[in-house]
């Protein structure tokens, strides 16, 4: 088996020379090769954030720094872990993995019970994070647990001088998370290299004080059987070693090697580039119902907020019935940059004044009672993604859209959640995502 | 195919195949209308005017018996068919006794092996839109059909608002977006104001839809294609670095409380603080070198009155920010400009912070942080108490020009 390997890691496109291909320049192997590694080096360009989750303007956190002796519980159990974060299966970037990073401050006390009180147990806090993969061929589940530093102060507390959290603030990472052996194994990477999905959960246990935990998608190295593997985003113009090989392997530019190995032929690279303006997109928003000051400590699962309205209100915001731009909302502006020329026609009909992107959106939700439920996630007035579903089961559910995203990060755009119940019914959110997604 | 009265009669095709079709008087016909007979992707889109008694038949393409496609229109709601089954439905809004402009935006796209109908519509006169959307399974359409627009076949079931109250129809085998159908059929939104790089998609093809090397042919246009692409590519999968709604902001008064949670600003501007709720991090793309920072607050009188003391924002882009760290690098920053909230809120405001230089680490951590001041003014404390809290926070990452040596700068700082 021919697997190629392109690394990622610490790589990234500049300015492909369009200049020295156009009409009149001799077509010269560097100029050619170039091109190749342009392409080959796009899958290194983002460090997409598909969860976060963190103390984010709530007033405290959810761990208190009183008296840890109490008559009821106001400190979270040392050993049950409660999910803050959770995120569908979402699609992974080519050659991708995650990364956690936790900024925390000090973890404060835990409790256990002995009669008749709740009492302290240990100044403990750990950050479990679950991912399911799913891969073509494929599922797998990886775990990790970064321990926390803890409070020495007395119930765990947190230090109370002026700038305390600052002067304790503390960074952990899990530098990747990935599924099986495709750090050592070849065969591996090429598996986990196209059409993987990954399920995130972070969870907190003990007296975890998090400032901000965020989960990035990061690129890392990207494989392919040559002569068998027919999608594929990279055009891997590559060494043994994943790096972009020196010179072009033959004299004159080629349409391909065999009809087996396109490797640095004009075919591969329509190809790819094909691909790379089809497939990748970002991760736009995410949003968890989480919140450190008001959800309880024995709370295992992800709050969720809740509507029984039987017309659209906004999910967050509940005396709001319909959609402005003067409202709060998520931005979708950095999808500007993610157009698709078949659903958006930047340049023919929008002429860079105006952009949609599409996209497939997420909802951890579920509905009591009977009928049906509509979520709408909407970013002007005509462009709405509408999630419609009648469960009394609390799961990831989805939809797909055109939603109006801005021409660039710097085009402003707000989309708001709205919701609807069914007659006598509570509709209930706990969580969102939305992601690019080819249509 | 394109009518517009605003242009040409209205049953003059302004679409390429410039087929016109037959005015019948009362409705307008083409027989055979094969080019009308698509399967999904497919946009059908029709600008009528419409009354709260108007009925019938808006839009089909059918026969006598049946039809492939249908728009209707009964009690103010806008149906539409294929093949004898209802696909989903509208109320228009905002419909009276006369004649009111609206827009009608029927899409389909593959979705699987189903089809995805959207069904907008647009009333021009109270700026409304209704939407719908259904998944179905697919239909496919009779080339023998006749198009009829104002009536089914042969004049039946009529539009009572009459032919004289289209003002344009379109048929197209793509799905439209209803951003498209925004743009070309109500108002074309103003350009907005963009320094940094803008990428747009190019149209691609995968090689066996291209003439690579075949005759008459050069490979040269083919690797610069490729070479276009990836330039209009490279920033594809580059996400928001900061997209935070808190559910449960807290409220931010002149006296920070606890101290624990805030420090000076790193200008160390006097008054100016950041505080731990506002701090964010993460890792960048390796080709951005700015963003663009966008808050949204409320500012209010918490004793409930209208007057406030003008509240200052600005954004922070830190790297190296001490987190026990041995033998961490100095601490750079990178700030924004001033932006001051001077009114009171019920609901609040969006912030534009301008955009904001990036730095960052080797390793291409950073950190984002809120800073802001309450300047108090007389009367702070005593007749009016003022407070801001934090809605929404977005910050957006792009590529600038820092110092004209093209786009491919990445330098921070």
């Amino acid at each position: 088996m021919a697997i190629k390997i392109r690394d990622l890691r610490n790589t990234s496109t500049a300015s492909p020379p369009i200049e020295t291909l156009l009409g009149g320049q001799e077509g010269r192997k560097e100029r050619v090769l170039s091109v190749h590694a342009q392409a080959d080096s796009l899958l290194g360009n983002d460090r997409n954030v598909v969860a976060r989750v963190g103390l984010h303007a709530a007033a405290s956190f959810q761990v208190p720094s009183t008296n840890s002796t109490s008559v009821t519980q106001t400190y979270p159990l040392r050993t049950v872990s409660r999910l803050t974060s959770r995120t569908p299966p979402f699609a992974v970037l080519p050659g991708h993995f995650l990364v956690l990073s936790a900024l925390v401050v000090p973890s404060g006390m835990t409790q256990k019970f002995a009669a008749p009180n709740w009492v302290p147990d240990a100044a403990f806090g750990r950050i479990d994070v679950t991912v399911n993969w799913t891969g073509p061929a494929s599922t797998t589940t990886n775990h990790s647990a970064p321990v926390l530093p803890n409070s020495g102060e007395t119930w765990g507390a947190e230090t109370t001088a002026a700038g305390a959290s600052w002067a304790g603030l503390r960074r952990v990472e899990i530098p990747l998370l990935f599924p099986a052996a495709v750090t050592t194994n070849s065969s591996d990477l090429r598996t986990w290299s196209e059409g993987v999905s990954a399920e995130v959960q972070v969870s907190y246990r003990g007296g975890v004080r998090a400032v901000d935990v965020v989960v990035q998608q990061v690129p890392f190295k990207y494989a392919r059987n040559v002569g068998v593997d027919s999608v594929f985003t990279s055009t891997l113009v590559t060494n043994g070693a994943g790096a972009i090989v020196p010179a072009y392997p033959v004299d004159y530019p080629i349409e391909e090697r065999s009809a087996t190995d396109p490797t640095f032929g004009s075919k591969l690279l329509a190809n790819v580039t094909d691909r790379q303006h089809h497939a990748l997109g970002p991760v736009l928003a995410h949003w968890t119902a989480f919140t450190e000051s008001t959800t309880p400590v024995t709370a295992t699962a992800v709050p969720s907020v809740t509507t029984a309205s039987t017309t659209f209100v906004d999910m967050l915001r509940t005396s709001v019935t319909t959609w402005a731009s003067t409202r709060p909302g998520w931005s979708l502006s950095s999808g500007g940059h993610a157009q698709q020329f078949k659903s958006s026609n930047a340049l023919r009909e929008l002429r860079d004044r105006n952009a949609c992107v599409p996209v497939r959106c997420w909802a951890l939700c579920s509905r009591t009672g009977t009928g049906t439920a509509t979520f709408r996630f909407q970013s002007e007035n005509y462009s709405i993604g509408e999630l419609n579903f009648s469960s009394t089961t609390h799961a990831w559910r989805s939809c797909t859209g055109h939603l109006r995203a801005g021409v660039s990060p710097e085009d402003a755009s707000v989309l708001e959640i709205f919701g609807k119940a069914p007659a006598a019914s509570t509709l209930s959110l706990s969580s969102i995502l939305i992601e690019y997604r080819d249509l | 195919m394109l009518l517009d009265i605003d242009t040409a009669a209205v049953n003059v095709d302004l679409g390429p195949e410039r087929l016109n079709l037959t005015n019948a008087g009362t409705y307008l016909t083409e027989a055979n209308s094969i080019r009308s007979a698509l399967t999904a992707p497919r946009n059908v889109l029709v600008s009528v005017g419409m009354r709260t008694t108007d009925s019938g038949v808006i839009l089909q393409l059918g026969t006598a018996v049946s039809y492939s496609y249908r728009i209707s229109l009964s009690a103010s709601v806008v149906s539409v068919f294929e093949a004898g089954f209802l696909r989903t439905s509208v109320t228009m809004p905002g419909l009276v006794a006369g004649f009111r402009k609206c827009l009608i935006s029927w899409s389909q796209r593959v979705e699987g092996g189903n089809v995805v109908s959207e069904l907008a519509c647009y009333n021009f006169a109270t700026l409304a839109w209704a939407f719908a959307t259904a998944t179905h399974t697919a239909a496919t359409p009779v080339a023998t059909d006749t198009l009829t627009v104002a009536a089914a076949t042969s004049g039946a079931a009529a539009y009572t608002g009459g032919l004289s109250a289209f003002w344009a129809v379109h048929i197209g085998r793509r799905f439209r977006s209803t951003t498209e159908c925004a743009g070309d059929f109500i108002a074309d939104p103003a350009a907005p104001s963009i320094t940094g790089l803008r990428r747009s998609p190019m149209l691609t093809g995968a090689s066996t839809d291209l003439g690579i090397a075949g005759e008459g042919s050069f490979a040269g246009p083919s690797f610069l294609m490729a070479a276009a692409a990836t330039r209009q590519a490279d920033s594809r999968a580059t996400g928001p670095f900061v997209n935070v709604l808190p559910t449960t902001p807290v409220t931010e008064l002149v006296l920070s409380s606890p101290l624990r949670f805030y420090r000076p600003t790193p200008d160390a501007v006097a008054g100016y603080q950041l505080c731990i709720r506002y701090l964010f991090h993460g890792y960048l793309s390796p080709t951005v070198n700015a963003a663009r920072a966008r808050i949204h607050v409320r500012a209010y009188d918490t004793l409930g009155g209208a007057t406030i003391s003008p509240v200052r924002f600005r954004g922070f882009s830190i790297a190296n920010l001490p987190v026990g760290v041995p033998n961490q690098p100095k601490l750079t920053w990178s700030r924004g400009a001033i932006v001051s909230v001077t009114t009171s809120s019920t609901t609040g405001v969006w912030v534009d912070l301008g955009v904001i230089n990036l730095v960052r680490e080797s390793s291409n951590l950073s950190y984002f942080a809120l800073g802001f001041k309450i300047d108090s003014a007389v009367g702070e404390g005593v007749s009016f108490q003022t407070g801001w809290m934090l809605n929404a926070i977005t910050v957006d990452p792009l590529t600038l020009d820092m110092s004209d040596g093209g786009n491919g700068d990445t330098e921070g700082g």
